[in-house]
């Protein structure tokens, strides 16, 4: 896995996928919108 | 200091705050809120860098809890918390640069949303903030990371708030301070303010306001959308009028981008955002919020005069306590201390200002003792000033 910040959806379809999360499989929307709100801070900081 | 010592400092530095806020003529108590952000470092006697201290966590809870026990404060507005910069120097920020010589953080202030680019940030936020602005901030993750950083980060963020959340704890538990705020509910924060902090920058924002009128009305609309101040109007409808039995404000606002407008603007593109909070805080006696206007915070005075008295307590910034209560006699007051003076005079002469201003807003009540400004280089203060001082409020307090 590279993620180089080219496409927001695949990235996170990626990400949501094969990092570990303490969200289940089946809520791929609920793991999507973790990892894209962690990433994302750094924008504001 | 025992625990039966602890509780009853604990007590005793609450019962300050509530004469302060009650806004009573003939205020007996004055508290000592700490304004004191990166002085600490360069005071402490571990003799470390900025930079040192800004990396670990441990050093400056240390060092945070040393200033406590040399001043003695009854409140801290920061502890020691409001840089992440161990954060973004994982991620490799373009940013921010830590000068240990000048003992200051210097931030690069460009844009990171162009002239040509507002709408299609208005469009889709997200996408626009992780494939435009993250590799514009942070150049080294464009160039592709794994798995192994995004593990990173999690546990770098998860230490930062780990430490934000053990701090005030100890400091509770160890010196009898209690938490200065204690959030109620949610607020609204007016868009503007992400937009110049972090997208547009000084300059460009201050342009947008005549040249992109409507372009920055639509990236307000997205960071923040009807639906999302509409949220906060409900949410504060099941929540009481009581004070918050933790916390000794019930909230916190911080305003800096009104800096660069005139009135008309501020009209326009500040003030129709944080009136909800304004008539949300009418509509719950009993609660009330700090307010930190960064410069001057004249051009809000008219308006909070509309308010009830004490829902609001102005920490000045550089603005004339005298003028502020003159002009806005509803607000409470936090501030005075002339950090100048805290730097360059006599203990003398910092306690005769302290005295002075006891008195004078004690009468009205509503006062709380702080300092001018965020307290941050080495010569806004001398151990030796801060010293005098805070010893003579402590024994003021304990006389009455």
């Amino acid at each position: 896995m590279l993620i180089k910040f080219e496409n927001f959806e695949q990235d996170l379809e990626t990400l949501a996928k094969e990092l570990p999360s303490p969200i289940p499989e089946d809520n791929m929307a609920g793991r999507k919108q973790a990892v894209a709100g962690t990433v994302l801070f750094l924008v504001t900081l | 200091m025992n625990e039966q010592e602890r509780d009853a400092l604990l007590q005793r530095r609450r019962m300050y705050f509530q004469d302060a806020m009650s806004f009573h003529p003939d205020q007996k108590y004055v508290p000592n809120l700490s304004f004191f952000v990166t002085w600490k470092v360069y005071d402490s006697d571990l003799k470390c860098k900025l930079s040192e201290a800004m990396m670990d966590y441990d050093l400056m809870a240390k060092l945070t809890h040393e200033f406590e026990d040399r001043y003695g404060f009854d409140t801290f507005i920061e502890y020691s918390n409001r840089n992440q910069w161990r954060i973004t120097e994982l991620a490799g920020s373009s940013v921010y640069k830590v000068d240990d010589d000048a003992w200051s953080i210097q931030v690069k202030d460009f844009p990171t949303v162009n002239d040509d680019e507002m709408m299609e940030f208005a469009a889709n936020p997200q996408k626009f903030q992780w494939e435009k602005i993250i590799p514009r901030k942070y150049p080294k993750l464009a160039e592709g990371v794994g798995a192994e950083f995004f593990t990173a980060l999690q546990q770098e963020f998860g230490a930062f708030i780990a430490y934000c959340q053990r701090l005030p704890k100890e400091m509770m538990e160890q010196h009898g301070m209690p938490i200065c705020m204690d959030y109620k509910g949610p607020m609204v924060m007016c868009p503007a303010e992400t937009i110049f902090s972090h997208y547009r920058g000084i300059r460009n924002f201050s342009l947008d306001m005549r040249r992109h009128k409507s372009e920055l009305h639509a990236m307000m609309d997205a960071i923040l959308p009807p639906a999302a101040i509409e949220g906060v109007k409900a949410a504060w409808s099941k929540i009481d009028n009581q004070h918050t039995q933790t916390g000794l404000f019930d909230g916190d606002n911080v305003y800096l981008c009104h800096t660069v407008m005139n009135p008309k603007q501020f009209e326009e593109f500040y003030w129709p955002y944080i009136k909800v909070n304004y008539d949300i805080l009418e509509e719950h006696p009993g609660i009330s919020m700090r307010l930190f206007s960064e410069g001057s915070a004249k051009i809000l005075l008219d308006r909070i005069n509309d308010y009830r008295k004490g829902m609001l307590f102005l920490h000045l910034d550089s603005d004339d306590p005298y003028e502020i209560r003159q002009l806005c006699p509803k607000a409470g007051i936090i501030g005075g201390m002339d950090t100048h003076v805290l730097g360059y005079g006599t203990p003398e002469e910092c306690v005769s200002i302290t005295e002075k201003l006891v008195k004078d807003f004690s009468v009205d009540g509503g006062y709380v003792f702080s300092e001018n400004r965020m307290v941050s280089y080495p010569y806004d203060a001398n151990r030796q000033n801060l010293l005098a001082v805070c010893n003579w409020l402590r024994d003021y307090n304990n006389r009455v």
